[in-house]
């Protein structure tokens, strides 16, 4: 890869943050008052989650959510790790390694969202 | 001088709340694989029961821990909401202004967030 076209690849990588942090604020925002305010006055229980998740419509938005926050939370955390120099090598390691993270997490979260019926 | 430093900032301006954005945004990362975690425990097929779970949700340090996070979030999202003003166009000689505003935002909003989530009822009960 040369140098132009990295640079532009990380322009990108540094667009889709700034939107999916825009997007997350309101998908955070939603999440929090589905289970801390739209509760019925009660505290949060199995079953309460359980009859919110049955839903398909939820289903959808808590998955199109876990992959938005697992993009912001990784590409995030290697931003920060690439600011203590790493090398070129290194760089290559770590994208990979962040790739493999949040796909296995984006595994993991799906399957918990599935596995209620 | 070093050909390598390890920071080439100026340490005023806006460095303090990069640096806290770095933080709070580390912070979060971690909290996000033990949220996963902890929702796994719906499938009933994780080594501790949902229900389990949350009697530990439920003691003092943890509920303690939620009003700290609630905190980071909060500073995370708004001061992430100045660098999408500043990167869409707004100028940035605004940028200590709007830091400012917006955590005013913040206080008022963690306020209240402070009072919904603190155990008042038990408090007064055992009092």
């Amino acid at each position: 890869m040369n140098k132009i076209k990295a640079s532009r690849a990380q322009g990108i990588f540094w667009g889709v943050q700034l939107l999916s942090g825009i997007f997350l604020l309101i998908v955070l925002g939603v999440h929090f008052w589905a289970l801390h305010f739209n509760t019925g006055n009660q505290a949060l229980s199995y079953q309460l989650i359980l009859s919110r998740l049955s839903s398909p419509a939820w289903k959808v938005f808590d998955t199109v959510f876990l992959a938005l926050v697992l993009y912001h939370a990784l590409n995030g955390v290697r931003a920060i790790i690439l600011d203590f120099n790493v090398s070129k090598a290194m760089r290559g390691l770590l994208f990979w390694l962040c790739v493999m993270v949040a796909i296995a997490c984006f595994i993991f979260g799906l399957n918990t969202i599935n596995s209620v019926m | 001088m070093n050909n390598q430093p390890f920071l080439r900032y100026k340490y005023r301006n806006g460095m303090f709340a990069w640096v806290l954005q770095r933080l709070s945004g580390a912070c979060i990362a971690f909290y996000l694989i033990a949220h996963l975690f902890v929702t796994s425990t719906l499938t009933g097929k994780m080594p501790i029961t949902f229900d389990r779970l949350m009697e530990i949700m439920d003691k003092p340090y943890v509920k303690a821990l939620e009003i700290c996070l609630i905190g980071v979030v909060m500073y995370h999202a708004l001061n992430g909401i100045k660098l999408a003003l500043l990167n869409f166009g707004v100028p940035t000689k605004y940028h200590k202004v709007l830091f400012w505003v917006l955590m005013i935002i913040g206080i008022i909003l963690f306020s209240y967030s402070w009072y919904v989530l603190f155990p008042w009822n038990k408090i007064m009960s055992a009092g």
